[in-house]
């Protein structure tokens, strides 16, 4: 017969001959002597190495986390400002600016973390929480107050403003993993998402972002968007619709390795020349026109990101914003684009107040 | 459909089992107790804001056990660990599955813990003696004055005497 104390010596090899063979011989008898023998080898090897755990009070943690927890609910029936469970020391605090003409001028966030260290703030309309939000096993659907939508992925996390909607930058910071972001179109408001080291800022779109193995990677489907290095804001690129960039090693890399197809549309609307900008601009013959088809309005968007100080849209331009045209907006140039935007579009360019401004208005109907 | 959280008293029961081992699991890989502590509520405050919504398809163990370590990849992430760990260690972790014999020592040095109270007095200072001081059972015996025979004896008696506790109770197996 098998005693503990043989099966014991067996383990630590200090079983004579004859004791071993006892042992082999009784686990070959049946399953549940094997059972019973690797339930000791568990519980004997985590013995020998019990002196590492440490033990906790665990009643005293459960009241600590029980107080947090009806702390929580209280906050939220009161409508007051949520502490999210972390320490301040750890916690990222951005600028943020909650009136409206502060945050036109600064144009940054600051996230409220902590209760007890809540900086007093001019003119504070309403307290935003920071509201995070973590998926582990599947993913998450959100509904921004803005009505912007967000498919969290798995094992990624995000944070934003409870104030969204009512901010003058819309942002969102995603933390860890990938999202696809649908976001309502508000030419007033740009939507800021932040991620690893760079930033996406866009008017209204539907864009997925995500970190693979290379780097941070962006596709667009629908709008436009621009991209830049948070370290360097110089260091950006304005996407189009069908663009997939990985930003790494500091550089956006096109991930389409062939150009995009210019897709043929009906009809190329092209006016005839309209009363030329007052600046002097060389003629491009109509034969020259390149680039590819867009929407109106995701050029008009495009070229407000990109050339936002030096261009102003009129609001009412009398051109269905649906329609579509072929413009090489990636010239560089912006008389050039805007040349080219006359010539296929009813829109007129007359220079602005500032010395290379420029406006966008409606022309005459044709 | 398997939504163990949504009752707090049974969410207070799986806080109470789990708490301890989870914090130890976390503290082997990011050797820092404060910081798994920490890790362990969020985790579990996560859970808890989270309660109507999660469905666990595994198990409660292994559901909190997944869970403790995506959040410490989070944690490591966020707080700018990586001096400690490098990106590609980090990324080495988040890819791995979690090894099940750690999650069963854990939980088993918890229920070891739990057991000894239950132990004979003289069973358990003898394997306190050799398995939190260190001491061999030539050391033992000597410090009782009692034969090595005894000591060993003695050891056998509380490790079987773990083992029928550990195997009824119910926590281990979830």
């Amino acid at each position: 017969m098998v005693t503990e104390q043989d099966i014991l010596r067996y383990l630590e090899g200090r079983a004579s001959t004859s004791e071993a063979d006892q042992v082999k011989t009784w686990l070959e008898q049946n399953e549940a002597n094997l059972r019973q023998f690797e339930s000791i080898i568990s519980l004997w090897s985590s013995a020998s190495t019990i002196k590492d755990y440490q033990t906790v009070d665990v009643d005293g943690e459960w009241n600590s986390f029980s107080k947090l927890i009806s702390q929580e609910e209280q906050n939220e029936s009161n409508h007051t400002t949520l502490s999210i469970v972390k320490k301040p020391s750890r916690s990222k605090l951005f600028p943020y600016s909650i009136a409206a003409s502060l945050a036109l001028l600064i144009g940054t966030f600051f996230f409220i973390k902590n209760q007890n260290t809540l900086p007093s703030q001019p003119e504070l309309v309403e307290v935003s929480e920071v509201l995070e939000v973590t998926t582990q096993a599947e993913s998450e659907f959100i509904t921004l107050s803005d009505a912007s939508t967000v498919v969290l992925e798995v094992n990624s996390s995000l944070e934003y403003s409870s104030t969204l909607a009512t901010d003058s930058i819309r942002q969102v910071n995603l933390l860890t993993g990938s999202a696809v972001f649908d976001v309502t179109h508000d030419p007033e408001k740009k939507f800021v998402v932040i991620y690893d080291g760079i930033g996406i800022e866009v008017l209204g779109t539907k864009f997925y972002i995500g970190k693979t193995s290379e780097g941070v990677n962006i596709k667009l489907k629908s709008g436009s968007i621009k991209a830049y290095q948070l370290a360097k804001e110089d260091n950006n690129i304005i996407m189009v619709p069908g663009d997939d960039f990985t930003f790494k090693s500091n550089k956006f890399v096109d991930q389409n390795k062939s150009t995009t197809e210019v897709k043929t549309i009906k009809a190329i609307k092209i006016s005839k020349p309209k009363s030329p900008i007052k600046k002097a601009i060389p003629a491009i013959k109509k034969e020259e026109l390149k680039g590819s088809v867009f929407r109106i309005g995701d050029v008009l968007n495009f070229l407000d990101i990109k050339y936002g100080k030096q261009l102003k849209i009129d609001k009412k331009l009398g051109v269905d914003k649906n329609d579509e045209i072929r413009i090489d907006i990636n010239q560089g140039n912006l008389i050039l684009i805007l040349q080219d935007l006359e010539k296929t579009t009813s829109l007129q360019t007359k220079p602005g107040k500032c010395q290379d401004c420029y406006i966008i208005t409606a022309g005459n109907k044709k | 459909m398997n939504k163990p959280f949504q009752a707090k008293a049974d969410f207070e029961h799986i806080f109470k089992e789990y708490f301890e081992p989870l914090c130890n699991f976390i503290n082997k890989y990011i050797n820092n107790w404060e910081d798994s502590r920490e890790i362990v509520q969020n985790t579990f405050f996560k859970v808890w804001q989270n309660r109507e919504k999660i469905e666990v398809k595994t198990t409660t163990k292994n559901y909190l056990f997944q869970a403790s370590k995506n959040t410490m990849i989070d944690h490591i992430r966020r707080s700018k660990k990586e001096v400690e760990l490098s990106e590609g260690a980090i990324e080495r972790i988040e890819s791995q599955a979690i090894d099940i014999k750690i999650v069963d020592d854990a939980m088993i040095k918890k229920a070891i813990i739990k057991g000894m109270s239950h132990l004979k007095p003289k069973n358990r200072k003898i394997f306190e003696l050799n398995k939190f001081e260190g001491l061999t059972y030539k050391e033992i015996a000597q410090h009782l004055n009692i034969s090595e025979r005894a000591v060993e004896d003695n050891i056998a008696r509380a490790l079987k005497s773990l083992s029928t506790y550990i195997n009824r109770d119910d926590n281990f197996y979830k």
